[in-house]
């Protein structure tokens, strides 16, 4: 077991009794997921919208991250990710959901606190004295903006013609 | 003959006089030299076999594609992300094309303080001359210098430091920008476009993709060929394949080569298996320009800065700086903060210039593996090279500024904006502990050294293994210390260079 799963698995494991879905409000969800559970998905959503904060009013505006689908990339990335990294992540997000809140005052999960206690929770994310964490803010930040910004209908905002070929329909697809 | 290792349909079993796992620039030099030599020889890749219809410039289909981990790999502590490359052709598909000789200095130190014989200066110097011809290494013209380079040649001249133009090996380059994610139209003159081609035009071979390395056979005395299992686009296992070989090259990487002789339980008599690794880990600084960069777009990586960079033994000027540029994907993943800042950022996107500082690192890490047989990398970048480190960001600021840069974001946790002079003296060796910023690393090193003791060596000055007869080492694994340059067409060197021991070996027995 790495240092990073053995951190989160210590701070987040205390937390695994935790009811961290509802089975009827996530059935349909559930059913076409790949790798998140329904309470994953929300929780990647909500990153996503405070991690990436697209500005809509902007003269060239940002899509929103659930227009560009976030969350469902996500899933279908991480899909492809060896065992050992999808158990470190699972760990992360779990402690994200139930531990960080905890850093600012908050005792209830994170998909729960408003905006701006959200982002007050990913500053002491990121800032944390524990590096496997510092860690995990980064990943999750990479694994969001890999989410958002691969997709065209970010790029007129920030100058960026996109590629020159067309799509390959190869297995990276 | 290529075949995938997808379309098996039950399990096989071949014999060859030699196997070679890895098609990267050793594996396909080794390939091509065994074949040339009219051996027989098959060739194991883990990755998959894509060509220039298959690179779409997209990050989200390229990083699976190309890089191992879909470029998520890290160094144990997820401190330092390091690259490298997966498939046909490996790292060299994915590069961009830079072609430095391994510095003389190096190759004597090897010679006088780590027991490396016939490997000098003299020796390789028409073997570097026979590669770049093969591989049309040339210097990127001026007028083909893009935005982004200008601005290093720029601050340059502006401070009066070391600096030049690099050579890569493109033919017919269009000038996209997109190297990092493959070549669409085939410019590159890698393993990927000219070795295995020229193997596989042999008659002599046969490259298996999509099918892993698993275990090299041996009996403690000499090879016995590979155990490799088959595997379909998503990873699950289709077919068991084996191959019976007198001679089995190594050139899966550095981690990938040494992770498979820890699975293989190769005799280790004096501790010596995976140590020696180096990642010349490296770190990036952004100017922002009033004008538009569009660093994305042309050739990248055209100049570089050497001022504080000397291979001397007990130098302490062991940075080098050039451009670097990623794609929006990166390019965020890289930015410091997160939310409203951190788009505002992303809105600078084409007025960014932005270089990066690689250590010529001392740090020594080693590779182990997981209980899975994945490599683990452990390795801890200590203060001299942080050290190093520091002094690189701030070269690198000096000559963005130097340049016009209105100002400089260093990408660390807090983020640090650098607009003059004084602002320099908050960038430190700080800045390279774990997760203080991304560190990022392309070239990794070591792990089966070269040496003629076996007390402080994995294999002998031929490529050989000191216990294993018929097993080589003829990749980057083989370098018993950093090399400060971009690896790429020292790889292709040594590996011409020591393939005809292999051949000797194959005809031998």
């Amino acid at each position: 077991m790495s240092a990073v799963s053995a951190t989160l698995g210590a701070l987040a494991g205390a937390l695994s009794w935790l009811r961290v879905h509802d089975a009827g409000r996530d059935a349909a969800l559930g059913a076409r997921l790949v790798a998140l559970a329904p309470w994953e998905h929300e929780l990647v959503r909500h990153l996503a919208r405070r991690l990436v904060a697209p500005d809509v009013d902007a003269e060239v505006p940002l899509p929103s991250t659930d227009a560009v689908g976030v969350a469902d990339f996500v899933d279908r990335w991480i899909a492809r990710m060896r065992p050992s990294m999808r158990r470190d992540l699972g760990r992360l997000f779990r402690y994200v959901e139930h531990v960080a809140p905890l850093a600012i005052g908050h005792a209830r999960p994170f998909t729960t606190l408003d905006e701006a206690s959200q982002d007050r929770a990913l500053a002491a994310l990121a800032a944390s004295p524990v590096g496997d964490l510092r860690a995990g803010f980064e990943g999750l930040k990479a694994l969001v903006a890999m989410g958002y910004w691969r997709d065209p209908r970010t790029w007129p905002a920030i100058g960026y013609p996109g590629p020159i070929v067309g799509p390959a329909k190869g297995e990276g697809e | 003959m290529i075949r995938r290792g997808r379309d098996l349909r039950g399990d096989v079993v071949l014999d060859a006089d030699a196997v070679v796992v890895g098609t990267g620039a050793g594996g396909g030099m080794a390939m091509r030299e065994l074949a040339r030599a009219g051996l027989d020889v098959v060739a194991l890749e883990a990755g998959g076999h894509h060509g220039p219809a298959d690179f779409d410039q997209r990050e989200e289909s390229m990083l699976p594609m190309l890089f191992e981990e879909a470029g998520a790999r890290t160094t144990h502590d997820r401190a330092i992300r390091v690259l490298q490359g997966r498939g046909v052709g490996g790292s060299t598909v994915h590069n961009t094309n830079l072609c430095k000789r391994t510095p003389p200095e190096l190759l004597e130190l090897w010679e006088r303080r780590h027991g490396v014989s016939g490997c000098g200066p003299a020796d390789l110097a028409p073997v570097f001359d026979e590669v770049e011809r093969d591989l049309s290494v040339a210097e990127i013209a001026e007028t083909l210098r893009n935005p982004n380079n200008r601005v290093l040649e720029r601050g340059v001249r502006a401070l009066g430091v070391r600096g030049g133009p690099l050579r890569h090996n493109r033919v017919g380059c269009r000038q996209s920008g997109f190297c990092e994610l493959g070549c669409a139209y085939d410019a590159k003159q890698n393993s990927l476009k000219v070795l295995v081609p020229q193997a596989l035009a042999s008659g002599r071979a046969t490259l298996l993709s999509d099918t892993r390395a698993d275990r090299i056979e041996h009996d403690g005395d000499g090879v016995r060929g590979v155990r490799a299992t088959a595997c379909d686009a998503r990873g699950a296992e289709v077919a068991s394949v084996t191959v019976r070989a007198r001679v089995v090259v190594l050139a899966a990487s550095a981690t990938g080569s040494a992770a498979l002789a820890w699975r293989s339980a190769l005799p280790d008599p004096h501790d010596r298996l995976g140590r020696g690794l180096h990642l010349h880990p490296g770190a990036a600084v952004a100017g922002v320009f009033d004008e538009r960069i569009d660093g994305f777009a042309g050739i990248p990586q055209s100049y570089e800065c050497t001022e504080w960079l000397d291979f001397a033994e007990a130098s302490d000027r062991r940075v080098w700086i050039t451009t670097v540029f990623a794609h929006p994907v990166g390019t965020a993943a890289a930015m410091p903060g997160f939310g409203a800042a951190h788009t505002a950022l992303m809105r600078q996107y084409p007025h960014l210039a932005v270089l990066v500082a690689m250590v010529h690192d001392r740090s020594e890490g080693r590779v182990e593996i997981d209980a899975e047989g994945f490599p683990v990398l452990r390795y801890t970048l200590g203060l001299r090279d942080r050290e190093q480190l520091a002094t690189g960001l701030r070269g690198g600021a000096r000559l963005l500024l130097a340049a016009g840069a209105r100002e400089v974001v260093v990408p660390s946790a807090t983020p640090l904006r650098v607009r003059c002079e004084a602002d320099l003296d908050a960038i430190g060796p700080w800045l390279g502990e774990p997760h203080a910023m991304p560190l990022t690393a392309v070239h990794p090193m070591g792990g089966m050294c070269l040496g003629d003791d076996p007390h402080a060596s994995v294999v002998a000055s031929t490529g050989e293994h000191h216990q294993v007869r018929g097993l080589f080492a003829l990749d980057a694994s083989l370098f018993p210390t950093s090399i400060g340059v971009p690896p790429q067409l020292s790889i292709y060197a040594f590996a011409r260079h020591l393939a005809r021991h292999a051949v000797e070996r194959a005809r031998a027995r």
